[in-house]
């Protein structure tokens, strides 16, 4: 009862603060320059039409009605309109959220697969190769910067060795995008479509290998050092004495640096919904993160409240997740 | 006791004092020495961030064409020795670029951390003394806090691009931006050490002595919690870099023809994809060595704080001929 009582108690704590998200990017949003209804009709519009406009959207009232109204509409699920995409923003984030949820979740196993084994082996040897690159390998993927990274795999594996189809977009033009779920990748192999999944698999390779080599290095450092302090901690010492086996040592020891390593997992997912941002550009890729980019550009900012508000709840979502991770692989949480 | 009281409190005499003290600044110059020359890849950061700013600097000497002519006549040349690192597509030297971007990024991602360690330091102190006091300026420290928490669950970037957009493109808009997203973590840092300071025995010695808040903020806890804020501004800098040259990159912070990292590669980009890689790479390549640079300097300066490390390596800095009764 007392887990149940500690969640719903963050629970409620979020509301104001998903307010304060709300509040902070409208205040953003009408502090910029420039008259939405006129940039909506166009230099050609009359004064009538524009007064009119004015009036439909609420902007002859003020600031505070105003955002009263845009908080009403958004319980409704309405996020407003993109004159870029003439779309409700919903409709257009239920389709490009979950295109960089499939690009940041495959990125960040990808992190995984190299983080946590090379964490683990540079914690556990001093010496070596495998122990300079887990030491160096942190700051160098610290320094690069991923839109560059993307770049240099984009001419070494599409320009140079011609391994990978064209690096834009999410599947071939030619073909029709899966529908099933949001991921191209589990869609097309749950409607059998192997084509489908092939040209997915190929676009996701060149982003995916970007996010996952720069993302590696976070966890690595993580893995590394919480490795390091339970090898020497007085648990794993009473074991070495006892003569366990050094593999069961290392078992427990990973074991007991997991929680850790789930909290670096549950910050990157958060960050990297947002901070994919510029490998979605270089590929095109069409994700929230682009798609809230273009709209700042071309001050379209329906989508860029929207996308905020969509990513801040994602990392809510987790963060709540991940405390429930922590229960069930912590056992002294519980108590 | 705190540093800043050790020149102004009772020493034997003042001729003492100034001696102790250049006895500890040649200590801990001999222990840098002695930090380099075991870890050579710190050493490698500091050198790389010399060579950068000194480049930047010396730019119009070093660089052998104006970075900012385009001669047609010459665009995409691949490197040669007239053009070590190649022109770009409308002809422009790509090694000149490169030499007299850091003048840009490096002096916007300065100054932008520059602005957010002070403001974010100054009230991280602030709030985290008066951190669940009553009274209004408790609660002014605890919005701040909130403000904090919100301004944080924004996506950085997106947050930084819209930030520009509202203030209007330019070199300003992006320093401003790059300082707005920074302060929170200083204003953390601050005041988590703060929370802790404020506990200590002098600082209610202070208070009981009849100090006001303000002088012991400034004399107590600024100087004694400073420490950890400092470490982070080395690392800071080159996370600075890297966000300049993103939002350069999307076309929300420095234009082109100003030379400047990220928005060369962004011009470069359409030439990768046909195969002439230099005028993309060779600006990245810098970008990245420069940040890396100062990641190793953020680097070392963790491993001077961690005081475990630091003894280890002060024994062996310390001259031979200590007698140990």
């Amino acid at each position: 009862m007392a887990i149940l009582r500690y969640l719903g108690g963050r629970l409620l704590f979020l509301v104001p603060q998903m307010v304060g998200i709300v509040l902070v990017g409208f205040i953003l949003i009408k502090a910029v320059p420039g008259d939405p209804a006129t940039l909506m009709l166009g230099p050609m519009a009359t004064p009538d039409s524009i007064a009119k406009l004015r009036g439909d959207l609420g902007l002859d009232k003020p600031v505070t009605t105003q955002f009263l109204i845009y908080l009403k509409k958004l319980a409704h699920g309405d996020f407003g309109t993109s004159w870029q995409t003439t779309q409700p923003v919903l409709e257009d984030l239920k389709v490009r959220f979950p295109a960089t949820l499939e690009l940041v979740t495959f990125g960040l196993l990808l992190a995984l697969a190299i983080g946590i084994p090379l964490g683990i082996v540079s914690a556990v040897r001093k010496t070596g190769f495998l122990a300079k690159l887990g030491d160096s390998y942190g700051l160098v993927a610290g320094a690069l910067p991923d839109f560059w990274l993307a770049l240099i795999l984009i001419y070494v594996f599409y320009s140079v060795l011609g391994w990978v189809s064209s690096p834009i977009g999410r599947i071939d033009i030619t073909m029709v995008p899966p529908t099933a779920t949001g991921f191209y990748t589990l869609g097309s192999l749950l409607e059998g479509n192997w084509a489908a999944f092939r040209s997915s698999i190929q676009h996701l390779v060149l982003p995916v290998a970007t996010l996952g080599l720069i993302n590696a290095g976070p966890i690595l450092k993580m893995t590394q050092s919480t490795m390091q302090r339970m090898l020497q901690s007085d648990f794993s010492e009473y074991e070495r004495l006892c003569g366990l086996p050094e593999r069961l040592v290392m078992r427990h020891a990973l074991r007991n640096a997991l929680p850790s390593v789930v909290t670096i997992v549950s910050v990157l997912y958060g960050f990297l919904i947002g901070g994919a941002v510029l490998v979605e550009i270089v590929f095109s890729w069409g994700g929230a993160g682009q798609y809230a980019v273009q709209g700042v550009l071309n001050s379209d900012f329906n989508p860029v409240l929207g996308f905020v508000i969509f990513s801040a709840l994602f990392s809510l979502v987790v963060y709540f997740t991940v405390d429930l991770v922590y229960l069930a692989i912590d056992p002294r949480i519980r108590h | 006791m705190p540093p800043a009281q050790a020149s102004s409190s009772a020493a034997p005499s003042p001729h003492a004092a100034r001696r102790s003290a250049r006895a500890r600044s040649e200590f801990a110059l001999r222990y840098f020495v002695q930090l380099l020359r075991t870890h050579p890849g710190y050493a490698a950061g500091y050198l790389i961030v010399v060579i950068v700013s000194a480049v930047a600097v010396g730019a119009p000497l070093v660089a052998p064409h104006s970075p900012i002519t385009a001669d047609l006549s010459v665009y995409l040349q691949p490197p040669s020795i007239s053009h070590p690192f190649g022109t770009d597509g409308t002809g422009m030297d790509v090694f000149s670029r490169v030499i007299f971007a850091p003048r840009v990024d490096l002096v916007i991602a300065m100054i932008g951390t520059v602005i957010s360690a002070v403001i974010g330091i100054a009230f991280g102190a602030w709030g985290g003394y008066f951190h669940e006091t009553s009274g209004p300026r408790g609660f002014l420290s605890n919005s701040m806090m909130r403000a904090a928490d919100v301004i944080q669950a924004f996506p950085v970037f997106v947050f930084a691009i819209a930030l520009v957009a509202v203030i209007g493109q330019s070199i300003a808009s992006v320093v401003f931006a790059v300082a707005f997203v920074n302060i929170p973590i200083y204003l953390r840092l601050m005041r988590s050490q703060a929370l802790s300071i404020r506990r200590m025995r002098y600082v209610e010695a202070a208070f009981v002595s009849g100090m006001s808040d303000l002088v012991i903020v400034r004399r107590h806890i600024l100087p004694n919690a400073i420490a950890p804020a400092l470490a982070h501004l080395s690392v800071n800098v080159g996370w600075s870099i890297l966000l300049t040259a993103g939002l350069s990159f999307v076309g929300a912070g420095v234009r082109a023809p100003t030379p400047e990292w990220g928005s060369m590669i962004a011009m470069g980009f359409p030439n990768v994809m046909t195969g002439q890689w230099w005028p993309s790479v060779f600006p990245g390549l810098a970008l990245a060595v420069t940040v890396y640079g100062f990641a190793l300097i953020g680097a070392s300066i963790e491993f001077m704080a961690d005081p475990r490390r630091r003894r280890a390596l002060a024994n062996a800095a310390a001259p031979a001929p200590q007698a140990k009764s």
